[in-house]
C-alpha cells in the first residue's frame, strides 16, 4: 500500500515536473502576424480555411490567456505582396496561392508548408458576345489574367491540353477591379481567375467557357499554409497551436452543415456570397478544403517548380520534401482525433486507397 | 562665356606652351573638356556613394537579399538584360509610346497654345475649359481611358499625349501674349503675308518656349508611360519592372530601375542642350 502510494506520489511528482517544463519551455511571443490574400473591395477577411480562421476568431480565443495579439494583413497585392512581407521579416504565417510561394522559396524565402489550403476550381470566363466557346478560340484573343499568382500557371497547364502556347494569345496583367472594367466595357475578352470571376457570369456580362469545378483537372488552383522557418524554430508550440487551430478551423469548414455560415463568412470578403455558392455548388468540402499534405500535393508543388523554373519565375528549384513539414498536422490530426477524416489524394488527384 | 574666357586667359600665363591666340584657343578647349569631365565626376559623386551605402547594406544584410539585392547581381542582370535582348527589346517599344504620345500630345497642344495666342475669341470660349480638362492628372483620367479607349496602345498614346499637352500649349501661348509689339511692328513695315509672319518672326520667338516646354513634356510623358506600363501592359520597360516585382526578382527591378532612371536623364539633358541653344538665340535676337 506504501509502496504503491509512493510509486504514484513519484509518478505524480514526475508528471507535473514535465508538465511544467512543457508549459515554461516556451514564451509565446507577443505578436502573431498572418496574412492572406486580398480582395478587390480591401477588406480585411479572407477566403478558404484561413478565412475561417479570421472570422471566427480561433487564434485570438486560442492565445488569450497569454496575451498575445493576433495581427492580419490582407494585402490586395496578394501572393507577390506576401512574399515581400515574409522577405522582410513582417510576416510569421501565410495562407497563400502554390504559385507565389513556390517562388518565394524558390527565390530563397525561409519558409515551410505546414498545410494545404485546399484546392478550388479555376474559372475561365469569356465576354458574352464573344464568339468563344472551347479553350482553343482563344487564339489571338485578349486575356487578362493577373501575373505572378497561380492563375498564370493555371493557364499554362488549360493550355498544355490544346496545341496553344501563351505567346498565341495577347495577356493583360491587370488587378481585378481592372478587369472587371476592361471586361465589362469589351476591351479584353476572357479573365482567368477563382470564384470572384463569377460575379460576371451573375451579372450576365460573360459565360464560363472552362471550369476545373468538381475535378482536380489541369489548372486546379491550390494553395499552401505557410510559417516562417525562423518562427517555427524559435516558437515550436506556438506555431504547433496555430497548426491545429487551423486543422480545426478546417474540420469545421469541411463540415457540410456549415455551408451556409461558410458562404456568409467569405462573403465577408466583399466577393457576392452568390459567388461563393455557386463555386460551392455540389462540391465535397471534405475535398475542397482539404488540408493534408499528400501525394497531390506534392506533385503539383514538383509540378510548379518545373513550371517556375522554364518560365524562369525562379532561378534555382527546389525539392518538395524540403519545404513540405508534415510534422505540424500529423501530431494536430492525432491531438483532435481527425484520423481518417480527410482522405489523401494521389498524384493524379484521385483519392488514394 | 566671358567668364570662362577671362579664367582661361588668365591661366595662359601660367602655361608656357600654349602661348600666343593658338595657345589661348586650345587652353579654352582644354579648360572646357575639363569642365565637362569634372561636371560628370560631380555628378558621379553621389551615385557613387549610394553604391558603397548599398554594397554596405548588403554585406551587413540589413535587408533580406530578396529584397535588397546584391549590386554585382543587379549588374548581372541589367547585362544579361541587355545580351538576351529583352531589355532593348521592351525599351524600344517604350520609346516608341513615348515617341507617338509626344509627337500627338506636344503638336495639338503647340497648335492649341499658338490659335489661344493669337485669337483672344478662341481663348475666351475654349480656354477655361480646356485648362481645366488638362489639369486632371493622368492618372485620375485613367480609370475612364481605360473604359474609352481600352488596354491597348491607344491607351498608352492618349495618357502621353495628354500629359504632354498643358506644357506646350502654356509656353508658347504665354510667348505669343508678352511678344514684344516691335516684331508687329516690323511684320506691318515689312508688308509680310501672314505664313511668312508665322514662319519669320511668330515661330523663332516661340522657339525657346517651345523648348522649355518640351523638356518638361518629354520628362513628364516618360514618368506617365513608366506608371501606365505598370497598370496596363503586355510590354515596356514599366511592364518588365513589374513582371520582376511579381516574380519576385527584385534585381530586374532595380536593374529597370537604373535603365528608367538614366534614361530620363538623357532625354533631359539632350532638350536642355536643345533649349539652352535656342535660349542664346534669344538671347541675341533680343539684343
Amino acid at each position: 500500500m506504501f509502496s504503491l502510494f509512493r510509486k504514484s506520489f513519484g509518478l505524480a511528482l514526475i508528471a507535473a515536473i514535465v508538465s511544467v517544463i512543457s508549459v515554461k519551455a516556451e514564451t509565446p511571443p507577443s505578436v502573431i502576424r498572418l496574412a492572406g490574400p486580398g480582395n478587390a473591395a480591401g477588406q480585411p477577411y479572407g477566403t478558404n480555411v484561413l478565412g475561417v480562421v479570421r472570422a471566427r476568431k480561433a487564434l485570438e480565443e486560442e492565445f488569450k490567456a497569454d496575451g498575445v495579439k493576433i495581427e492580419w494583413q490582407f494585402p490586395r497585392g496578394t501572393g507577390p505582396a506576401i512574399n515581400e512581407a515574409f522577405a522582410n521579416g513582417q510576416l510569421d504565417f501565410a495562407a497563400y496561392g502554390s504559385l507565389p510561394s513556390i517562388v518565394g522559396r524558390g527565390a530563397g524565402l525561409r519558409t515551410k508548408a505546414i498545410a494545404s489550403y485546399g484546392v478550388s476550381p479555376v474559372y475561365v470566363v469569356a465576354r458574352k458576345d464573344a464568339p468563344i466557346t472551347t479553350i482553343a478560340d482563344l487564339k489571338d484573343k485578349k486575356i487578362s489574367l493577373q501575373r505572378g499568382t497561380i492563375f498564370e500557371w493555371s493557364l499554362n497547364r488549360i493550355l498544355s491540353t490544346t496545341s496553344l502556347k501563351e505567346r498565341d494569345l495577347q495577356i493583360f496583367d491587370l488587378q481585378t477591379a481592372d478587369q472587371v472594367s476592361a471586361f465589362t466595357s469589351g476591351h479584353i475578352d476572357a479573365i482567368v481567375g477563382n470564384n470572384t470571376i463569377l460575379d460576371l457570369v451573375d451579372r450576365d456580362f460573360g459565360k464560363v467557357i472552362y471550369s476545373t469545378k468538381g475535378t482536380r483537372n489541369p489548372g486546379t488552383s491550390f494553395g499552401v499554409f505557410a510559417v516562417s522557418e525562423d518562427f517555427a524554430k524559435k516558437y515550436p508550440e506556438t506555431t504547433q497551436r496555430v497548426a491545429t487551430a487551423f486543422i480545426r478551423s478546417a474540420r469545421f469548414a469541411s463540415d457540410d452543415a456549415n455551408r451556409n455560415e461558410l458562404y456568409d463568412i467569405w462573403a465577408l470578403t466583399g466577393t457576392p456570397r452568390t459567388a461563393f455558392v455557386k463555386d460551392y455548388d455540389k462540391d465535397d468540402l471534405r475535398e475542397r478544403l482539404n488540408p493534408l499534405l499528400d501525394e497531390y500535393f506534392v506533385s503539383s508543388v514538383k509540378d510548379g517548380v518545373d513550371f517556375t523554373l522554364n518560365a524562369k519565375l525562379v532561378r534555382r528549384g527546389f525539392k518538395p520534401e524540403d519545404w513540405i513539414d508534415r510534422s505540424y498536422i500529423d501530431k494536430a490530426i492525432k491531438q483532435l482525433g481527425y484520423e481518417g477524416f480527410w482522405s489523401a489524394y494521389d498524384a493524379k488527384g484521385k483519392p488514394a486507397s | 562665356m566671358t567668364i570662362l574666357a577671362d579664367a582661361g586667359r588668365r591661366r595662359s600665363s601660367s602655361a608656357s606652351p600654349f602661348l600666343g591666340h593658338d595657345g589661348f584657343v586650345r587652353i579654352r578647349h582644354f579648360y572646357n573638356g575639363n569642365r565637362w569631365l569634372g561636371a560628370v565626376a560631380t555628378g558621379l559623386v553621389v551615385p557613387a556613394v549610394i553604391l558603397a551605402l548599398w554594397s554596405l547594406a548588403v554585406r551587413l544584410e540589413l535587408l533580406a537579399p530578396q529584397i535588397l539585392p546584391a549590386p554585382s547581381l543587379v549588374w548581372t542582370t541589367l547585362s544579361d538584360l541587355l545580351v538576351s535582348g529583352d531589355l532593348p527589346y521592351e525599351l524600344g517599344v517604350s520609346m516608341l509610346r513615348l515617341a507617338v504620345g509626344i509627337a500627338i500630345g506636344a503638336g495639338l497642344g503647340l497648335a492649341t497654345g499658338i490659335a489661344f495666342g493669337l485669337s483672344r475669341r478662341a481663348d475666351a470660349y475654349f480656354g477655361a475649359s480646356v485648362r481645366a480638362i488638362f489639369l486632371v492628372p493622368s492618372l485620375g483620367w485613367l480609370p475612364f481611358f481605360m473604359l474609352m479607349f481600352g488596354i491597348d496602345e491607344t491607351l498608352k498614346v492618349v495618357l502621353i499625349a495628354k500629359t504632354c499637352f498643358l506644357p506646350l500649349m502654356v509656353g508658347p501661348y504665354h510667348a505669343i501674349r508678352t511678344m514684344p509689339p516691335k516684331y508687329d511692328d516690323i511684320a506691318r513695315c515689312l508688308e509680310l503675308k501672314r505664313s511668312d509672319y508665322l514662319r519669320k518672326i511668330l515661330l523663332p520667338a516661340l522657339l525657346p518656349s517651345i523648348a522649355t516646354g518640351m523638356r518638361q513634356a518629354v520628362s513628364k510623358g516618360w514618368k506617365v508611360l513608366i506608371l501606365v506600363e505598370m497598370i496596363s501592359s503586355a510590354a515596356g520597360i514599366g511592364y518588365l519592372m513589374m513582371w520582376g516585382r511579381k516574380s519576385f526578382q527584385l534585381d530586374v527591378v532595380f536593374a529597370t530601375i537604373i535603365v528608367i532612371g538614366l534614361v530620363g536623364l538623357l532625354f533631359d539633358r539632350g532638350i536642355l542642350w536643345f533649349e539652352r541653344r535656342t535660349a542664346q538665340w534669344s538671347l541675341h535676337a533680343a539684343v
